[in-house]
């Protein structure tokens, strides 16, 4: 599903974020990314999203060669994957349903499509009653399940989320991992980096540690306090 | 499509509101651009109507050699004989006369030569035109006599030359050709006049020469005859003008022959090729007139040019800026849209969009300035102007406005989407 294969990073400042990323997900994985800050999680979230290329090495996705990638076909591949980001990312000025239809109107969906699956995925992340509210009305936690609704209302392979729960207190942040966590029983495949040590340790799943721009650990199951004891 | 355009029209009014002053001013930056583009455009279209006037009224006068007998310059020395003589006392008398002929000053002696009678008449048969040869009735041998046709170095000093010639003994008479043709129609019952019957095939002959060649067009040739080109050059003109023609007579101008040219930009060519005519005395045309105009013309559209291009780029520049702006405005919901998967030109389509209608606003404002401004400068023309030596007539704007229209919306729309095209690409890498 997603194979890193001596995958390094060299920023056009010279800085060597990655050097020699090597790791495999099969479909339907949920995994952890953890490491200290400016370890390489987010540079490895964004190689996967081809916002950034790799300078070395291979990533395949959903066997798409993506270094190999052009520029105009990294939209279209970009729509195989659903993204989370810590700061939400919402259009101020659409309301939520709006917000979640955006998405589905950019890649060239039938209004049909749109009202029948919008209503669905806001009623996954528990948001029917307040299709109709804007962002700035809206709790944190409810603007990362907008977000959610957003990234997955295209059915990707894989949701990629990036310190997802960042924003938010420990009890919302539990809320959006059991969203996240249904998501992937689904069959969505998750990758989210993150430093909630007490989630990534409650619900033991596979852990990928990365630091210095190397994966130090790759463990099923894991926890974070590995990292702090290496 | 139908919904990509809708969405592409709202964003972009969006835009246009959300930059406000920014859009105002490009607006007015882009329509005087606009403008200014347009009062070249004006310009050039004007000068095109001029020149399509010009060449309307451009003829040529090919004007018709009227003295054809002036081209035979051979003076002819006739003999007398003497009936009761003998051949050989006549031979005698043929060569006594040559050889005084050969010793008078200002003959050419490289051309003298001896005509026999019969010769001198078959000659003249030959030069007759149809009408002549109707009339003819045959000279009879005797009248005319043999003679020498010579020719003179020098033709001002002829009348004394005639006079010396005249004394030698046995010559009859010496007479310059139109005079042996005088004498010969006198004798052959042919009208006098050379002129006339000649002339009419000249002219004919000429007609004929001028339609063969093709850049005339032929349904345009028209015979004027002198006089009428002297009448109606005299109707213009002042009492005191008038005094200058005194004692000229009335056909002083020659007849000539008016044609128009198919193709103007060979006028040169065919003005060569009408002068090398048999029978043309002079060819005149307002040629110069012409070049003035397309010299003119040529210089207009240079300058237009280089100020189009000068404009185009203040507009492109201005718009480029505004959607930049935009561009600006938007930068996190771009990048939401490359998130979620958006292809470049679905993310380019608002602000394309946003700066045509820049343009499109700018051109129809840009439309009904040049409107406004042209008609004004057309009646303040033609108020004070009704003694301004205006050979042309100022197209009337409902002339143009229809070109005008389509350049200033292509401009404008060009323009527009281009500019936004390269901030779009500068600022959005997309
Ligand atoms: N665009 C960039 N240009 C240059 N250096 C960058 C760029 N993006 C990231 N870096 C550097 O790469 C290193 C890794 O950054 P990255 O964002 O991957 O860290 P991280 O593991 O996500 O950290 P955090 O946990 O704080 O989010 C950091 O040192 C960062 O300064
Ligand atoms: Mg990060």
């Amino acid at each position: 599903m997603i194979t890193f294969e001596n995958v390094s990073k060299i920023y056009d400042n010279g800085y060597g974020a990655l050097k020699g990323v090597s790791f495999h997900i099969d479909k339907g994985e949920f995994v952890f990314l953890v490491g200290s800050s400016a370890a390489g999680k987010s540079t490895i979230i964004k190689l996967m999203m081809k916002e950034e290329s790799a300078t070395g090495g291979n990533i395949v996705i959903n066997d798409i060669d993506v270094n190999a990638l052009k520029h105009r076909e990294i939209p279209y591949f970009r729509r195989t994957l659903g993204v989370v980001f810590q700061d939400f990312r919402l259009l101020p000025n659409k309301n939520v349903q709006e917000n979640v239809a955006y998405a589905m109107e950019i890649v060239g969906a039938s209004n049909k499509e749109i009202r029948k699956n919008v209503p669905v995925v806001l009623s996954q992340v528990g948001l029917s009653s307040k299709a109709k509210m804007y962002p700035n009305q809206l709790s944190g936690g409810e603007q990362q399940r907008v977000a959610i609704a957003r990234a997955i209302v295209n059915n990707p392979v894989v949701l990629v989320a990036d310190e997802p729960t960042g924003n938010l207190d420990p009890e919302t942040a539990l809320e959006i991992m059991t969203i996240m966590e249904e998501i992937n029983k689904r069959g969505t495949t998750v990758v989210m980096a993150t430093h909630a040590e007490r989630i990534v340790n409650d619900m033991k799943k596979r852990v990928i540690v990365v630091e210095h721009g190397i994966i130090t650990r790759d463990e099923n199951e894991g926890g974070y306090g590995y990292v702090q004891s290496n | 499509m139908f919904r990509a355009i809708k969405r592409s029209f709202t964003e972009a009014i969006r835009g246009m509101i959300k930059n406000g002053l920014m859009t105002v001013t490009s607006l007015f930056v882009v329509s005087a651009c606009i403008f200014v583009f347009g009062v070249f455009l004006m310009l050039i279209l004007n000068i095109n109507f001029m020149t399509d006037e010009m060449a309307d009224s451009y003829e040529v006068n090919v004007y018709i050699e009227r003295s054809v007998q002036i081209e035979d310059d051979t003076v002819s020395v006739f003999i007398n004989r003497d009936t009761a003589a003998d051949e050989e006392t006549y031979q005698a008398t043929v060569n006594s006369i040559q050889t005084q002929i050969i010793g008078v000053e200002n003959v050419d002696v490289s051309n003298i030569v001896f005509v026999s009678e019969a010769d001198v008449i078959a000659g003249f048969k030959n030069s007759l035109g149809e009408s002549a040869i109707s009339t003819y009735t045959e000279i009879q041998p005797g009248f005319v006599g043999d003679c020498f046709r010579i020719k003179l170095n020098d033709y001002v000093k002829a009348e004394e030359t005639f006079e010396i010639i005249g004394a030698i003994e046995n010559v009859a008479s010496v007479m310059k050709a139109d005079e042996v043709y005088q004498r010969l129609a006198l004798l052959g019952n042919v009208s006098t006049d050379f002129n006339d019957t000649k002339y009419q095939e000249v002219k004919e002959k000429l007609k004929n020469d001028i339609l063969a060649i093709d850049n005339i067009s032929p349904e345009s040739l028209e015979f004027v005859k002198g006089e009428d080109i002297v009448k109606e050059f005299k109707k213009d003109l002042t009492d005191d003008e008038l005094k200058i023609f005194e004692g000229l007579p009335d056909d002083f101008m020659h007849d000539a022959y008016n044609v128009r040219l198919k193709d103007l930009s060979r006028a040169d060519e065919t003005i060569e090729q009408l002068k090398a005519l048999e029978n043309v005395d002079t060819v005149e045309n307002t040629r110069e007139l012409v070049e003035i105009i397309e010299n003119l013309k040529n210089s207009v559209q240079t300058v237009s040019i280089w100020v189009i291009v000068v404009f185009a780029i203040v507009s492109l520049f201005i718009i480029s800026n505004t959607i930049k702006l935009t561009v600006h405005n938007r930068r996190k919901e771009i990048n939401i849209m490359k998130y979620v998967g958006a292809t470049d030109s679905y993310i380019r389509g608002p602000f394309i969009m946003e700066g045509i209608m820049v343009g499109l606003v700018s051109a129809v404002l840009a439309f009904f300035i040049s409107m406004w401004s042209y008609q004004g400068l057309v009646s303040a023309i033609i108020a004070n102007g009704s003694s301004m030596a205006f050979a042309f007539d100022i197209m009337d704007f409902s002339l143009m406005w229809k070109d005008l229209a389509i350049a200033y919306v292509c401009v404008g729309v060009l323009i527009g989407a281009f500019g936004s095209f390269i901030s779009v690409r500068r600022y959005l890498h997309v």
